[in-house]
């Protein structure tokens, strides 16, 4: 339905729009032809009037003419008054006069006025005798024709006109004036017949003062020579030029010269008219000619109402024809419609079967065929599905089959699992027991504990670590611990760890205000590697003490060595620069003790100081290429004076001529060689020590054996370790240094530079051989 | 006789040391620590031949006392031996990298010995001013 109301209001939209147009147009037209055809009609029919009037009033002069050349007038003046052939004379004019009034009914009166004036003879018996010398007629009527214009006579209702003329003599001598009365009813036909304007078409006259002369249509007579038409078109027709020309010319060339004289303008009611005028000459009148301008316009409205019925038939005609095409459209797609909503039911046998020879036709075939294309399609289908239905019939008996012996084999796993749950139960206590023990020894250790599964995650870890690293909560992945270090690279140590499948173990890494020992060590099960232990210490408390400890030594072992200068110092000045100052003996020596024992003491502390640098690792190794026998010569010769005076022998011998360099620091081995032989002298009463020095190995070995006490079995685990003296029990005088800390010296030097130290045998009595290496250059 | 310019705080040593010096035919010249000894050499006029300077020092130590010294174009070939309780070989190097003749622990060795081993540099140093 909306497609047809759409193409009927679309149509008739544009439909009246056009008709507005031509309607405004055709008026406009229209009006412009009407008025044109008023103009001229008003023109013409004026004129014609106007010409009319005239010819009256032509006839009427010539009158008075016939009348004025009358012999018997002229005979009439010459009689007296008192003679008898003056009044047959005037008996026989009178009747003459009454024949000429009676022979043109538009004579209303003739008279005859003496030279005094008064009216002598006349058609009118009443008028004789009458004084009309002071009448213009009378007065102008003795020289010339004259026109009387039109007047109501005393006593009379008759609107008159009339022409006097001069009787003259044949001498040329005035006799009387002659004058013919005309009714202005006369033109009265000649001016009011209506002729085509319709009911509104008016003529009149009036005069040179504008009165009206002849009745008003619409005010009646009662307006005669009282009222004055004061109108435009009155005006306009009493102009100057226009008299003279009409004068001169008549009204030929007349609209070519002044335009056509018509105006709309309004008349003496008030009202919209379309008027012309004419003057006419011989009489200075106007006529009028004028109808309304509403009555000629009705026209138009005529027109108006034709057009506006004719608009309403075609629309009507066009609403009806466009209802039945778009119907017979509408009636296809409806039909159209009407068969996909059968298809979309599910009834593809349907066809829409529009056989009209148009798109809409085409349409159809083609829809028609589709559903043809789909229904085959969907039975084809259909037939797979039922197919396919059938083997699953088949499968699903075969699976019914297949359940019941599974079923039978379900009742006995179901038998066999109550066995197994009770085991697992009882497997699943225990190892939640051993669980509990594993995680609670973890948790009770002190060092931080981390166990990393191979793909880098964190899977156990203790609350020691929490501690440690001062966490709520452990790491979930190595690389998320390793974020914990700011310059140690954790990952690279796991990897290393990783890599060689072996421990890895890091001494020292900082932590915040911490220091922290790690290990890293993999986890074995069954010869594969399962996972990764990571194992943290904290050393601080143990790191900080060691400082404290070193510091401590540092600083009391150079504060004391300043006083203990002083002791050594003076008394080694007094018994060298003032020894012969010293009388006394006793006092001699006496200060000679003091001297070696603040010597003593100096060594305790320096050794002292040099076990804590050694610790700390402050004393550095020089290694140097040089020949060891020099040493152990320069030595044993910086010792003569220790060794020769208990008597001893020392001998060295060189394995072979040729020994290797050894690689070493070349003071410290010294110190090791003083160490090791002053040892040997120390403890030997008697005898000798023998220094040997073997090389093999790339190490090069020295012994030294001395034939001295020897060392107790129980003692000799105690001797390399600090503040132990091996032989405590023995006292013997003279020690430069019995600090105690010799050989542990001599252990660290020797370490650092990567040989070893030891006590290769002893025997209490026979005496101990010490031994040490170094490596050798090749 | 030799001047000598010795640089020593602790009382007991400077004491002795300045004994031994003076009965060893060394004409002494003493400072207390590091501050004084650096006012006197600016405003000494004739040069020691030798300076003697303790390491530990209150305001200024005797390295600094040695920079000093070495900055000063009358003062800088002057030869200069470290006396010190420190027996750290860090310290040595230093000294002797700024330019000391010797480094010496004074625990290590009596009063004569130093003042030797003084004697021995001194010669060494005129000869080379030679």
């Amino acid at each position: 339905m909306k497609l047809k109301n759409k193409i009927n209001y679309s149509y008739l939209g544009t439909y009246t729009i056009v008709s507005i147009i031509l309607l405004v147009f055709i008026n406009f037209y229209v009006i412009s032809i009407i008025k044109n055809n008023i103009s001229s009609y008003l023109v013409s029919t004026n004129h014609a009037r106007a010409e009319h009037i005239r010819t009256f009033i032509s006839e009427e002069e010539k009158i008075s003419n016939v009348l004025n050349s009358s012999l018997t007038y002229i005979d009439f003046f010459k009689k007296s008054t008192s003679s008898k052939e003056y009044s047959t004379l005037k008996e026989e004019i009178t009747q003459s006069m009454i024949r000429i009034k009676a022979s043109d009914p538009l004579i209303y009166e003739v008279l005859l006025m003496g030279l005094d004036g008064k009216t002598i003879i006349s058609t009118d018996e009443t008028q004789i005798g009458n004084d009309e010398s002071k009448d213009d007629y009378f007065i102008e009527g003795k020289s010339s024709i004259f026109f009387k214009d039109a007047y109501f006579m005393s006593g009379r209702t008759v609107l008159s006109y009339g022409v006097s003329s001069p009787i003259i003599a044949s001498d040329g001598t005035l006799l009387g004036v002659a004058m013919l009365r005309f009714k202005t009813t006369d033109f009265y036909s000649v001016v009011q017949s209506e002729n085509g304007l319709g009911k509104t078409e008016e003529n009149f006259l009036i005069n040179k003062d504008k009165f009206f002369i002849t009745p008003s249509k619409f005010l009646g007579t009662g307006v005669i020579m009282k009222e004055k038409v004061e109108t435009e078109n009155s005006a306009s027709c009493f102009d100057p030029s226009v008299v003279e020309y009409i004068k001169k010319n008549g009204y030929s060339g007349l609209t070519k010269t002044f335009g056509s004289q018509v105006v709309e303008a309004k008349d003496y009611r008030g009202i919209d008219v379309y008027a012309t005028h004419t003057y006419i000459p011989e009489t200075g009148w106007c006529l009028i000619t004028k109808a309304d301008a509403s009555d000629l316009l009705s026209f138009r409205l005529v027109m108006i109402y034709i057009f506006a019925i004719v608009f309403i038939i075609i629309s009507i005609i066009f609403i009806i024809f466009s209802s039945f095409i778009s119907s017979k459209v509408l009636d296809s797609i409806n039909k159209l419609i009407f068969g996909i909503k059968k298809i979309e039911d599910g009834n593809y046998n349907y066809k829409t079967n529009i056989t009209t020879r148009d798109e809409i036709g085409d349409l159809s075939k083609a829809f028609d065929k589709m559903v043809e294309m789909v229904k085959s399609s969907k039975e084809s289908f259909q037939s797979k599905i039922d197919e396919q239905t059938k083997d699953l019939v088949i499968k699903s008996k075969q699976l019914e089959d297949q359940n019941f012996s599974i079923l039978n084999v379900l009742e006995d796993i179901e038998k066999e699992k109550s066995k197994v749950e009770e085991t697992v139960n009882l497997r699943t206590k225990e190892l939640n027991e051993e669980t509990a023990r594993l995680e609670a020894s973890i948790n009770s250790l002190t060092f931080g504990f981390i166990v990393v599964s191979t793909n880098g995650n964190i899977v156990l870890s203790n609350t020691s670590l929490l501690k440690i690293f001062n966490i709520d909560k452990a790491p979930n992945t190595i690389t998320e611990f390793a974020k914990f270090f700011e310059k140690f690279d954790l990952i690279d140590s796991y990897n290393q760890c990783v890599k060689t499948q072996e421990t890895v173990e890091i001494d020292e890494v900082e932590f915040f205000n911490k220091y922290l020992k790690l290990f890293y060590s993999p986890i074995v099960s069954i010869n594969k590697i399962i996972d990764y232990v990571i194992i943290i210490e904290d050393i601080t408390e143990a790191k900080l003490l060691t400082r404290s400890k070193d510091e401590f030594f540092a600083v009391a072992s150079h504060e004391l060595r300043t006083p203990l200068t002083a002791i050594h110092g003076n008394t080694s000045m007094i018994l060298s620069s003032y020894k012969d100052k010293i009388s006394n003996n006793d006092v001699k020596e006496m200060l000679e003790d003091i001297d070696i024992a603040s010597v003593r003491l100096i060594g305790i502390v320096n050794a002292f100081l040099e076990v804590s640098r050694l610790e700390q690792g402050k004393i550095i190794t020089k290694k140097d290429e040089f020949k060891l026998q020099d040493i152990i010569n320069k030595v044993i010769n910086d010792l003569k004076d220790m060794y020769k005076k208990k008597g001893l022998l020392i001998t060295y011998n060189q394995s072979s001529i040729d020994l290797p360099s050894v690689f070493a620091d070349k003071s410290q081995t010294e110190q090791v060689l003083v160490n090791l032989i002053s040892n040997a002298i120390k403890y030997t009463n008697k005898g000798n020590i023998v220094i040997t020095t073997v090389a093999n190995d790339g190490f090069m070995t020295v012994r030294i054996t001395d034939t001295g006490v020897g060392i107790d079995t129980r003692n000799q685990s105690l001797l390399f370790r600090k503040f132990q003296q091996a032989g405590s029990d023995i006292f013997v005088g003279d020690y430069s240094t019995s600090s105690g800390l010799g050989l542990y010296i001599s252990k660290m030097l020797v370490y650092n530079m990567g040989g070893e130290i030891g006590l290769e045998k002893s025997e209490l009595g026979s005496g101990s051989t010490f031994f040490f290496t170094l490596p050798t250059t090749l | 006789m030799i001047s000598l310019f010795l640089v020593e705080d602790d009382p007991l040593m400077s004491r002795m040391y300045e004994r031994a010096f003076k009965t060893n035919g060394f004409d002494v010249q003493m400072a207390f620590d590091g501050e004084e000894a650096i006012n006197t050499l600016k405003i000494i006029d004739t040069t020691p031949a030798i300076a003697v300077l303790d390491v530990m020092m209150p305001k200024k130590s005797g390295f600094d006392v040695l920079r000093f010294m070495k900055s000063e174009e009358k003062l800088k070939n002057i030869p200069v031996v470290l006396l010190t309780n420190l027996s750290g070989e860090q310290d040595a190097k230093k000294g002797l990298d700024l330019g000391a003749m010797a480094y010496l622990v004074k625990s290590n060795f009596t009063p004569r010995e130093i003042v030797d081993k003084i004697k021995e540099i001194s010669a060494a140093g005129t000869s080379k001013k030679k």
